[in-house]
Order: structure tokens, then sequence, then C-alpha cells
């Protein structure tokens, strides 16, 4: 029975069964009724009792009383009544049977109370002065009248269709309240929380579902170490990678020594690529460390304007070798409650790669403002004058190693991790980070951050 | 020359013989043993003595049986690593302490400044880097003689600063500090009542400038700190200025 097949298949099979019972039940039920209504009062006192009321009702209310009572008569009862006028027509419009009009016209032949089957025809006087003839039709009991008729049926049928229609909700949601837990945890997956477990909140409840929740389980706890050893992957070649280069950097100190001044070019071009790689190296592993923590460490209120007033200066020494500028427009004082240095090094990165391909002779814009768009926000767009970005690439452009390629963005150095560093660092101060081309040409980046409230600040450097 | 390296670094108590006071003498613990060889080479060329060793029990009895002017330690190496090293040697002996640490890895370096070492350097650095942050340790560990030797003691309330044995004695109790700590204590008092910048500190006492995120200055007042305590009447002996700098108070 922990099978899931096995208790939809019993479930539903018993709903059926219980219903086929009631629905027998209400069936004989009914016959009862009928049987002890004929034991304790005859049809013929029944009808008696109907002719009563309806003298009753023409006496008051003449003809539409009469008809009133009619429809109400007919609404209770399973047995039709007809009320003829001496014209033959039946008093609501209904076609009156063969067999009641032969009746009839025996009646009014062998004149009243004398032939036995004429006694159930009844006169009935209105006040006007008509006179109509009260015939039961037997005929005329039919399953639509049966159905339609709730007095008797409604009970045992309503009793039926609830306590099927519970069984049947019941297992409809035991089969979809694990599933939408399981739809929970899929979506949760993948905004990329690997942390939710399945099982643990079904109980101990063992089928098919169950089974699904065991797996669903493994399947995130395989997704997590893969992902970690990914990450650790990430991390660890980069700290191997270490103690050779550190090795190659002592042998060229070395070799630098003992050479003669015909291979210091030479030289020179290894230390440089020995601190190229140095530097890519670094940036893995903060890219790997960014990677596994969740939130900054090391918080505290960072004066926006004097952060990129750092990050500008430093980037200015480089940017006017090559002949760019660098405005920075920053009117009012924001303010962000974070980790100083991991913002430094997100608007550093952004700076960098601007820096790379901007024009020649151009100039780099950077405006910190409050964010129009979300309340409580800051931006920071920084804008080029370079070739700007493919479409395709617009939102790739943040993920490691990859880079609107130009022979001249590789020559200038950089391995397409600096934007991908900055979106890390930007997402765990809860900001995000896009770039769009603009019109005028070149690329713009925007860096969206939570500002703080400048009354609460704290510990300001 | 070579040959007598080689043997020195075999047999250190044979070399602090033969080479005499003139030889600097630096202990190289690292468990990358090329590494190492190499580094020795380089630092030969450089004019000091360099034994080298590759574990962390090894360095400490060694740092502890004989008289080195300075141990270059490697934060990462197997069973005890550099800062078991450290925490062990400390603060017995105020032999110099120039940490490597991972690049990159700022705790590394908080933690190894905290338990008193003199200076860091990430690894993988420039060899030329490294001479450089070993002659600015050694400078400060043992000062030319012929500066010292005029110099008087420096005197503020409890405190005596004496240049020529680097000791620091509060209330007339000496009290165990590192070298580097004695410099940037020295720089604080021979401005005392003054601001002095971080940058300055840096400058002056490490004999570098200040780095972008350097914690090397906050770690050495910090430990100031705790060894001097407060003046007598709980008032802290050094104040920091935020985004400013630090200066010491007269009393």
């Amino acid at each position: 029975m922990h099978s899931l097949f096995w208790k939809i298949f019993v479930s539903f099979w018993a709903a059926l069964a219980l219903f086929a019972l009631a629905t027998i039940l209400a069936a004989n039920l009914f016959l009862e009724h009928q049987r002890e209504q004929q034991g304790e009062v005859s049809p013929r006192v029944q009808l008696r009792q109907a002719v009563d009321a309806a003298r009753a009702a023409a006496a008051t209310g003449g003809v539409e009383g009469l008809k009133n009572w009619l429809r109400r008569y007919d609404r209770q009862e399973l047995v039709p009544l007809l009320v003829i006028d001496v014209e033959g027509h039946e008093l609501l419009g209904r076609s009156v049977p063969e067999y009641v009009q032969d009746r009839l016209q025996r009646s009014l032949v062998a004149g009243e109370g004398r032939d036995r089957r004429a006694r159930d025809v009844t006169l009935i006087r209105t006040p006007d002065g008509a006179r109509y003839r009260l015939v039961p039709d037997f005929t005329g009991v039919t399953l639509q009248r049966l159905l339609v008729r709730p007095r008797v049926l409604a009970l045992p049928v309503l009793v039926a269709a609830l306590v099927s229609g519970l069984v049947c909700f019941l297992l409809a949601r035991y089969l979809t309240l694990p599933l939408r837990r399981l739809r929970d945890a899929a979506g949760e997956y993948a905004q990329g929380n690997l942390a939710l477990r399945v099982a643990p909140g079904l109980g101990d409840r063992r089928d098919e579902i169950a089974d699904l929740a065991h797996d669903f389980d493994r399947m995130a706890e395989q997704l997590t170490a893969l992902l970690h050893s990914h990450k650790r992957l990430l991390g660890d070649v980069s700290h191997e990678l270490r103690s050779p280069l550190a090795r190659l950097q002592v042998a060229l100190e070395l070799a630098r020594t003992r050479s003669d001044a015909t291979v210091h070019k030479e030289l020179d071009r290894i230390a440089l690529e020995a601190e190229r790689l140095n530097e890519m190296i670094g940036q893995l592993l903060a890219l790997a460390r960014l990677e596994a923590q969740d939130h900054p460490s090391g918080r505290e209120s960072v004066d926006m304007r004097a952060l990129l007033q750092g990050v500008v200066d430093d980037a200015r020494f480089e940017a006017v070798d090559q002949s760019r500028r660098i405005e920075l427009h920053a009117p009012d004082a924001l303010y962000v409650y974070g980790d100083p240095r991991l913002l430094h090094s997100a608007l550093e990165n952004i700076l960098r790669n601007a820096l790379r391909h901007t024009a020649e002779h151009s100039s780099i814009d950077i405006r910190l403002q409050p964010d129009g768009e979300r309340p409580g926000f800051l931006r920071v767009d920084i804008c080029d004058r370079g070739p700007g970005v493919p479409e395709p690439l617009l939102t790739a452009l943040f993920e490691p190693f990859v880079r609107a390629d130009t022979a001249r963005s590789r020559q200038q150095g950089g391995a397409g991790l600096g934007l991908a560093i900055a979106q890390r660092a930007i997402r765990l101060h809860g900001g995000e980070v896009r770039a769009e081309n603009r019109a005028a040409g070149g690329l713009r980046v925007i860096v969206r951050l939570p500002s703080q409230d400048p009354d609460r600040l704290t510990g300001s450097a | 020359m070579q040959r007598l390296s080689a043997l020195c670094s075999s047999v250190p108590e044979l070399a602090f013989q033969l080479t005499g006071i003139a030889m600097t003498r630096i202990l190289l613990a690292d468990d990358d043993v090329e590494l190492c060889t190499m580094l020795s080479e380089y630092l030969q060329a450089e004019g000091f003595v360099v034994d080298t060793v590759h574990d962390g029990e090894t360095a400490l009895a060694r740092a502890q049986a004989v008289d080195y002017d300075l141990l270059l330690l490697d934060v990462m190496m197997p069973g005890k690593n550099g800062f078991d090293v450290l925490r062990a040697l400390r603060p017995a002996s105020a032999l110099p302490v120039l940490i490597l640490t991972a690049r990159g890895d700022d705790v590394d370096s908080v933690l190894g400044l905290e338990l008193g070492a003199d200076d860091y350097l990430a690894k993988p650095s420039n060899p030329r880097v490294l001479v450089a942050r070993i002659r600015a340790i050694l400078r400060r560990a043992a000062p030319d003689p012929k500066d010292a030797a005029g110099l008087e003691p420096l005197r503020i309330g409890d405190l005596e600063l004496r240049p020529g044995t680097r000791e620091v004695l509060v209330g007339g109790r000496a009290l165990s500090v590192t070298s580097t700590e004695y410099s940037v204590l020295e720089v604080l008092v021979g401005s005392a009542g003054h601001l002095v910048s971080k940058s300055d500190l840096s400058r002056r006492a490490l004999g570098r400038e200040l780095g972008r995120w350097d914690r090397g200055i906050d770690m050495h007042i910090s430990n100031l700190r705790r060894k001097l305590g407060s003046f007598p009447d709980g008032r802290e002996r050094i104040k920091t200025v935020r985004g400013a700098g630090y200066q010491y108070l007269r009393t």
C-alpha cells in the first residue's frame, strides 16, 4: 500500500463504489418511503387531501389560486395531477394522455360516483363557476421527475456526493502537495539556492513521490558537491600555480644577476609576463573567494564619492600616459554600507575596462547620483567612448573569461576577469551591474547599490 | 665563498664562528625545497648567510637554538605552520620575523602581524622586493652602532625608550617588543602630542610607502597598545584619529 499506484487505484475504486452504493441506498430509501406512505395513508386519502387543498385554493384565489397551488404541488410530488376544464384543456397547458381523456369521457357518461375508476376524477369549482376535474396521471411518473424532485432522494445523494468529493479532494491534495514542494525546490535550485531539501518535509511517507523527493535531494547534494568542487578547483589550481610562479620569479632574478646586457630585453619580457600571470592568478583567487562568500565581510559606511575619487586618482596615472581623460561628476555625498576593498576593486575593474576600450584622446565619464528608478539605491554610470559591445554579449560580459574580443584588448592585457569580479562584488552588496551601448557610441556600465541613510552612518573613515 | 656558504648552511654553528658578526644570518623556512634552494642562492648573492628548513618543527627548533638575525617564515607549511611557529617563538624571542603569505589573503597577514611578525610579504613577489623588506627590518633591528651610540634614552612620562638596545620600559619595567614595534613607537613618541599620519608612520618606521589596504601599521599599533597598557589614570596612550593617523598623548 505504499505505492502511489495502489493508493490512486484503491482511492478511486473506493470512491466509485461508495457513490454507487449510496445511489442504490437512495433508491432503496425512496421505495421504502413510497411503501410507507402507501401503508400509512392510502393513495385515495392522499388524493382526497390534494383535492381538498385544491378546492380551498380555488375558493380563495379563483383560477389563479388554483394554478399557483397546482404549480407548487407539481414541483413537490412525484405523481402529477392534471386539472382539466370542461373543454378538455389542462390548466397548466400540459397534454392530457389518452387514457385520462378516456376515463373522463366515461365518468361524464356514467355520472359522478358511479364508475369505480371514475371516482378518482374529482370536481372542483371556482367562485366564478368554472368547473375543473382533477385526475392523477400515474403514467406521468418519469425518472426525470424523480431526479428533479429532491424531497426523497436529496439526502443520500448529497451525502454520497460529499463523501466521494471529500475522498477525491484529499487524494488530489495528497498527490499535489508534495509536487508543489518539489516545484518550489526546483525553483529555489534554479535561483541558485541548493540548500533546500524536500524529503524531510514529507514525514514518513513512502511512495513514488517520496522516492522522487529523495532523488531530488540527492541531485541537490550532487550539484552542491559539484559546484563546490568546481569553485575549489578554481581556487586550488590558482593556488598551486603560484608555487612554480614564485620559483620562476626567483630564477629570473638569478638569471638577471648572471647575465650580460644582451638578454636584458628578453628577461624584462619574461618578468612582465610573469607579473601578468601573477595578476591573473590573483584575480582568479579573488573570484573564487567572492563565489564562496554570501555576504561581504568587514562592513562599514563607505563614502562612495571619496572611494570613486581614490579609484580615479589611481587610474589617472595610466590614463594620462595614454592621453585618456577621466571626468568624475559626484555632486552628492552618498554612502554604501559595505566592504570598501571590494567596492573599490569592483569600480576599479570597471574603470580599467573602460580605459582599455575608450578611444585615444577621449574621456571617460563617471557619474555618481541617487538612483531615480529605485528609491534607496544609488547608481554609478561609467561611460567610455570606445567601440561598444555587440548586443548579444552585453549580459555575457560579466562572465569569467568573456571578452568582446578585439585583438587590441588582448594586447592590452586583462584576462576577462575584471568585470566578473566586479559583478560578484556588487551582487554581494545587494546591488546589480549591467552594460548597455550608448546612442552616441561607446559602452555605459551602470552599477546600482543600496545606499545608506546618511543619518545612520557608522564608523565612516 | 660558494663552498663556504654551502658548508655554512649545513653546519650553522660552524658558519657562525667562521663568518663572524659581519655576516647577516637568515633562517628560511618554506616547504618548497626547490624554491628554497634558488632563494637562498639569490640571498647569498645579496650577501646573506642562509639556512633553509622545510617544516615548522625544525624551523622552531633551529630558531631557538641558533642566534639568527632574521626568520623568513612561509605561512603555509605542513604540520606546524608559520603561525604555530610564530606563536611558540613569541614573546620569549625578539627575533625579527618576515612572514610570507599567500597573495591576496589579508587575513593571513593580519593574523601574522598580530602574532608579532615584523612585516609580511605576499608570495609570489619579486625577490628584489623581498631583499628590500629584509634590509628594512634588519636596519630597524640593528641600527648602525655609530648612530645609536650617541643617542640619549627618550623619556616621556613613565615611558622610556633606549635607542642603543632598542628597549622599551614602562615604569621601569622592560617590555618585550619587536624591533618593528619599537620603530613605530619611536616615531610616535618622537612627535608625542602631535598627529602622525599612517603614510608618515609607514615611511619612517617601516621604510616603505603605505599600500592602499595595508593593515601593517594598524596591527603594530594594536600590539603596542596591548603591551604598553593605558596611562596610570586609565586613558589610552595612543589615540586613533580616524582616517588621519595616530597620536601618542602627552601626560
